[in-house]
C-alpha cells in the first residue's frame, strides 16, 4: 500500500527526533493515532482519504514547531531516567560493596588508613551524586510548571553521570593500587569478582545514558 | 483567536477541558474548538507536546486505554492538576479585570 501523507509525516518526525526508541515510538503513536482521528470529519463531509490527511496535516501545522516540542518530552523523559538511574544506581553499589566487606572475606581490620580514606570518600562522591540526581529529577518536573530550558537539566544530568564514573573510577584504581599484595587476594574472591563485574556493567550502563543525555540535549531547542 | 493569543494560556485550557474526564489527545482538540464555539484557532499539532508537558508536571496522568477498537492514551486531571487549573483561574481573572480596566470601551 502506497504510504499517504500521515505516514510520510510521521516519518520525517521520526527522523527528526532523538531520544529512547521506545519513548519516540510512544510519542509518534499518539501523534498518528490524533492524525488519524483528525481524518474522519473531512471524509464524512466526502473528502478522499488522501485529501482528508492532507486537510488534517494542514491544521496540525508546521512539523519543524511540533518536532522541536516533541523533542523536548523526549529530551526531559530521558533526562528524567537517567537522574533516576544515577539517584538509585550508585547508593546500590555502595551497599553492595558494604556487603563485600561484611562478609569478612576480607576483613575491615586489613584496610590501610589510606584504603579505608578512599573507600569513605567513595560513599560520599555515590551520595552526593545521588543527592545532585534527586535534585536534577525535581528540577525537570517543576521546568514542566515553570517553563525551565529542560536541555540543560538533561546536559547537566549527563555530565553527572560522567564525572560520577569518572571520580569513583579513579578513586576504585587508587584502592586497588594503593595494596597491590592485598588487592591481589581480594579479587580470588568469588563475591568480589561477582560485585566488581556488575560495578564495570554500571558504569557503562551510566555511561552510555549519560552520552544520550548529552546528545539529546544537543538536539533540542527550548 | 490565533495561536500566538492562545499560546501562553494553553495549560490553563487543556486542564479545564479534562476537568469533566478523561479524553485522548484528538478529544481534547475537539472538546477545546466545541466549548470555544470554533473561535480558537491553533495549530493542533501543538496540543501533543503540550499534554505530554502537563504529564510531566504531574497536573495530568496518562495511560494507554482502548477506545473503539483502537490503542489510544487517555489523560485524567490529578488533584495537582485541579489545584493548577483554580489557580490559573483565578490569575485569568485577575489579568483580565486590569486589561479591561486599561483598554476602557464597552465590553
Amino acid at each position: 500500500m502506497t504510504p499517504g501523507p500521515i505516514d510520510g509525516a510521521i516519518t520525517a518526525l521520526d527522523h527528526s527526533l532523538r531520544g529512547p526508541r521506545r519513548a519516540r515510538a510512544d510519542l509518534l503513536g499518539e501523534v498518528r493515532d490524533g492524525l488519524t482521528d483528525a481524518t474522519a470529519p473531512y471524509q464524512e463531509a466526502g473528502l478522499s482519504r488522501a485529501e482528508a490527511e492532507r486537510r488534517a496535516l494542514a491544521d496540525f501545522g508546521d512539523l519543524d514547531e511540533v518536532a522541536d516540542d516533541l523533542q523536548a518530552e523526549l529530551t526531559a523523559r530521558h533526562g528524567w531516567r537517567s537522574a533516576l538511574l544515577i539517584t538509585i544506581g550508585f547508593p546500590v553499589l555502595v551497599v553492595l560493596w558494604d556487603v563485600v566487606w561484611l562478609t569478612d572475606t576480607v576483613p575491615p581490620k586489613e584496610l590501610t588508613p589510606t584504603v579505608a580514606f578512599l573507600s569513605d570518600a567513595i560513599d560520599g562522591v555515590a551520595g552526593v551524586a545521588a543527592l545532585i540526581g534527586i535534585a536534577a529529577a525535581i528540577g525537570l518536573c517543576l521546568s514542566a510548571r515553570r517553563g525551565w530550558p529542560v536541555n540543560r537539566f538533561t546536559k547537566g544530568i549527563g555530565l553527572l553521570g560522567y564525572c560520577t564514573v569518572a571520580v569513583i573510577g579513579t578513586l576504585s584504581t587508587l584502592m586497588q593500587t594503593n595494596d597491590l599484595h592485598r588487592a591481589g587476594r581480594v579479587m580470588d574472591v568469588p563475591l568480589v569478582l561477582a560485585v566488581t563485574a556488575v560495578s564495570v556493567l554500571a558504569a557503562v550502563w551510566v555511561l552510555a545514558w549519560s552520552s544520550r543525555c548529552l546528545g539529546v540535549a544537543r538536539a533540542t531547542r527550548a | 483567536m490565533n495561536a500566538d493569543s492562545i499560546r501562553g494560556h494553553l495549560d490553563g485550557l487543556l486542564l479545564a477541558v479534562l476537568e469533566d474526564g478523561p479524553l485522548h489527545g484528538y478529544g481534547i482538540i475537539e472538546a477545546l474548538q466545541r466549548r470555544s464555539g470554533g473561535a480558537l484557532e491553533m495549530p493542533t499539532g501543538t496540543v501533543y507536546p503540550a499534554l505530554r508537558r502537563l504529564e510531566r508536571a504531574r497536573w495530568i496522568a496518562g495511560d494507554w486505554d482502548t477506545v473503539g477498537g483502537r490503542r489510544r492514551r487517555t489523560y485524567t486531571l490529578t488533584r495537582a492538576g485541579r489545584r493548577a487549573l483554580e489557580e490559573q483561574r483565578a490569575e485569568w481573572i485577575r489579568f483580565s479585570g486590569v486589561v479591561g480596566s486599561v483598554l476602557g470601551g464597552a465590553p
